[in-house]
């Protein structure tokens, strides 16, 4: 076995999971979020030893996979699918009126929300992902979170609607 | 009481948000279809494919000049007792060279044609 192996095993199992719900709700999609993790570890690997071990894992898997998953809307046009699949087959009800609500924002607004919310990303590991200043993100987290808070009124789905 | 048309807030919305998200992400989700020993098996494959791949186009392309100048050769060979002829210095020699220019002529063509056809298809591959 080659030495870099069991470093690349370490980072598969630390990076994997999060990765593979952050592609799920990005791109809405299990089989897409399948092949852009699987692109993305073997773009990684390609990237040799060296290159790879002088930045984090982390934020560079996350680079990659948004890169290939906007890349693959670019080429698709399809910002919103028309016509929803439950992208997790375990979803639930409200679940699944949650992953429709969130396709229903821009891929940004997504990808902002989730590592912001979710991954618990400052607004400088944001920023240097996407491509943004910070005082950037600040801002389009904001409209992010208005826009996504809209869409839960609007579907009945704030927990004040249920009340 | 809906909350449809009422003017956001943001520290709800940020509440509102961030327990949706949170529930999302609570959601389990199937095995994936692959490892990181599959991937590091195919990222074997992959780097193999390309150095092999690599090596044949390094390799292609002085075969395909091996091949055009063994055409130029041929086709040399083949000029030069044609040119021995008319230089010719006596009937005899002359009787020779004109029968050998006569034996090369089709196989020469022949030949040279599939070296040329050969060197296009290799730099082609390459």
């Amino acid at each position: 076995m080659d030495p870099g192996d069991a470093d690349f095993e370490t980072v598969y199992a630390e990076t994997a999971r999060p990765l593979r719900a952050y592609l799920l709700r990005l791109g809405g999609d299990l089989a897409l979020a399948d092949d852009v993790l699987q692109e993305t570890y073997l773009r990684y690997l390609s990237m040799g030893a060296t290159r790879r071990g002088a930045a984090p894992a982390r934020p560079l898997l996350y680079r990659i996979a948004t890169n290939l998953v906007y890349d693959h809307f670019r080429r698709n046009r399809r910002f919103v699918p028309s016509s929803f699949e439950p992208a997790a087959p375990a979803s639930d009800g409200r679940a699944r009126d949650l992953e429709r609500a969130l396709s229903a924002v821009k891929p940004r607004q997504r990808s902002l929300l989730w590592l912001a919310f979710v991954e618990g990303w400052s607004h400088a590991e944001i920023a240097e992902l996407l491509g943004l200043r910070a005082g950037s993100v600040k801002v389009l987290l904001f409209r992010a979170k208005t826009a996504f808070a809209r869409v839960l009124r609007e579907r009945g789905l704030a927990p004040e609607d249920t009340e | 009481m809906t909350t449809r048309g009422r003017a956001s807030d943001p520290d709800a919305d940020t509440v509102l948000v961030a327990e949706s998200l949170s529930r999302l992400a609570e959601v389990p989700l199937p095995a994936p279809r692959t490892d990181a020993a599959a991937l590091l098996r195919r990222f074997r494959f992959l780097e193999r494919t390309r150095v092999r791949s690599r090596a044949d186009e390094r390799a292609g392309r002085p075969l395909a000049l091996g091949y055009a100048l063994a055409a130029v050769l041929l086709i040399a060979l083949t000029t030069l007792p044609r040119i021995g002829l008319d230089a010719a210095p006596d009937p005899a020699t002359a009787a020779v060279l004109e029968s050998l220019v006569r034996l090369l002529a089709w196989p020469a063509v022949l030949v040279g044609g599939a070296l040329v056809l050969a060197a296009g298809m290799v730099w082609a591959d390459a």
